[in-house]
């Protein structure tokens, strides 16, 4: 960490927290001395920020169901009271239980707007959020988008998530080019998609590739990545995709 | 064996959406011209007459249909309607836009009830048109082939919301062409960059716009709708394609080469 890291400080913002991929996140920044606010749906945000702050960390949870500009503003400013200005938002990505392969043809409106039209809706509210919480700030920050890899390769039966996930990977583009004069990077992490996946179907076949590299636990083989683009040393980075799945997706 | 000049799709049904104008317009009468019997599925009844007009003027078949593909029931009419005037569907292209979609926008300024216009008429109409197709399609190894742009694949600091939509596309079209490949049908993406009528006006408003648009491409202009884009989408809708699932196949003389 340099001295404009300590300068800029650790706080972050983690909005949808769930799930191996996104609690391993987040624990690894903590880890790592981030001080987090978990802003999410349902029970879970709690449990993790009990967990977090159990382990020492400094946690706190607000809950939100991410679906208006109103209701994402007034998390993260409860967020940023508890917590202090954010330096670091990173968006998780939403696979809306039951997570299964799922033929298009079996899937209703409700079930496009739950895999499609709801995540495309919560990341921009999310960077909007991030957007007014960085400016009120002052100093820029950090927007890191979570995506499974499915967005880049597709996925047969995960048709409307995959969707979802690279329109957010476009979405992070187009902020990053609009944002970078205020001194917003704007980067994505895409992760194995079957470990987004409910643990009875993981293995499902997403993709033929075999990883170069097994996977651990995502707090070590994540975090420290998402870490890094929230430095300094990165501050030259933006608009970027780090693949983060072993080496398994190399075709980009 | 087909040969690029010949009629390459004598016999065969499409539906295009988005077809009343711009670009749309350009691919239903290329399709129509190479034979196919096309259904001109858009929103606008007076603009979509037009388009059929033109195509049976110049010998083509064409009907029009009333639809907004954010609505099932619409897009379902479309497809009966290709089903009952020509036996069938071969063809389904999806490129309608949002009315709002090419206005550029700050993403700080969006309202979320615009992005969800423009991602239900990209991304809900895309569900629509696929799950209305299937049973069409299958039965004649069809072709399903979804308008995208290059900013959905580099992002755009003039229309956000607009890339979003178009690269959420590109992923239905790799998902959807792996899901039924084994029924046969191909599932690709087409991303022009063409001087459609609407372009046109706000290029001879902003010429510098146009020298950087022009100045992108390899060759040096902007693509004609007719001449130089809508050809592609009679390649990837005809037997020549029958091998290629999955694609993105980029029209627009050069300008985006990250593929």
């Amino acid at each position: 960490m340099t001295a404009d890291d300590r300068a800029a400080g650790r706080t972050a913002i983690c909005t949808l927290p769930t799930g191996p991929i996104g609690e391993g996140i987040a624990r690894g920044l903590a880890q790592r001395g981030w001080q987090l606010g978990l802003v999410g749906m349902g029970e879970a945000p709690e449990a993790l920020a009990a967990s977090l702050r159990a382990e020492g960390a400094t946690a706190t949870a607000v809950g939100c169901e991410l679906d208006t500009r109103a209701a994402v503003a007034d998390a993260f400013t409860e967020a940023t009271a508890a917590l202090g200005p954010p330096r670091l938002v990173v968006h998780g990505f939403p696979l809306y239980p039951p997570r299964l392969p799922r033929p298009l043809l079996d899937i209703n409106e409700a079930g496009w707007a739950m895999a499609c039209g709801s995540p495309l809706r919560a990341a921009l509210l999310t960077f909007q959020a991030a957007f007014d919480a960085f400016a009120a700030g002052g100093s820029g920050g950090r927007i890191v988008a979570v995506v499974p890899t499915f967005a880049l390769s597709g996925a047969a039966s995960f048709t409307l998530q995959a969707s979802a996930a690279e329109g957010i990977r476009a979405l992070v583009k187009s902020a990053a080019r609009q944002w970078g004069a205020d001194a917003i990077t704007v980067n994505c992490l895409a992760v194995d998609g079957e470990a987004l996946l409910d643990q009875h179907v993981a293995g499902a076949e997403v993709s033929l590739a075999v990883p170069a590299l097994v996977a651990g636990d995502p707090a070590d083989d994540l975090a420290p990545a998402v870490d890094w683009l929230a430095s300094h040393d990165a501050h030259f980075v933006t608009g970027q995709t780090l693949v983060l799945d072993g080496g398994t997706w190399m075709a980009r | 064996m087909n040969q690029p000049g010949d009629r390459l799709l004598e016999g065969s049904a499409a539906v295009v959406t988005g077809a009343s104008g711009g670009l749309g317009r350009s691919i239903a009468a290329a399709l129509a011209a190479h034979g196919a019997g096309v259904v001109i599925a858009a929103r606008r009844e007076d603009a979509g007459a037009k388009a059929v007009r033109a195509i049976t003027d110049a010998g083509g078949r064409a009907l029009f249909v009333r639809c907004d593909v954010t609505r099932r029931t619409d897009v379902e009419a479309a497809v009966a309607a290709a089903v009952d005037a020509y036996g069938g569907l071969d063809i389904m292209v999806h490129n309608a836009n949002s009315a709002i979609a090419n206005e550029p926008h700050r993403l700080e300024d969006v309202v979320v009830e615009e992005w969800d216009d423009v991602v239900r008429v990209a991304s809900l109409g895309a569900f629509h048109c696929a799950q209305a197709a299937h049973t069409q399609l299958r039965r004649r190894e069809g072709r399903f082939i979804v308008l995208t742009s290059a900013a959905g694949m580099e992002g755009s600091a003039y229309l956000p919301a607009y890339s979003a939509a178009k690269a959420s596309q590109r992923a239905f079209v790799k998902s959807l062409a792996r899901e039924w490949g084994s029924a046969g049908i191909t599932v690709n993406a087409l991303s022009p960059v063409a001087e459609t009528p609407s372009l046109s006006a706000y290029l001879q408003k902003n010429p510098e716009v146009r020298r950087r648009l022009a100045g992108r491409a390899a060759l040096g202009r902007v693509g004609d709708p007719d001449r130089d884009v809508a050809q592609a989408a009679v390649f990837l809708a005809s037997g020549m394609a029958r091998f290629i699932t999955g694609q993105t196949l980029v029209v627009d003389g050069g300008a985006f080469m990250g593929l």
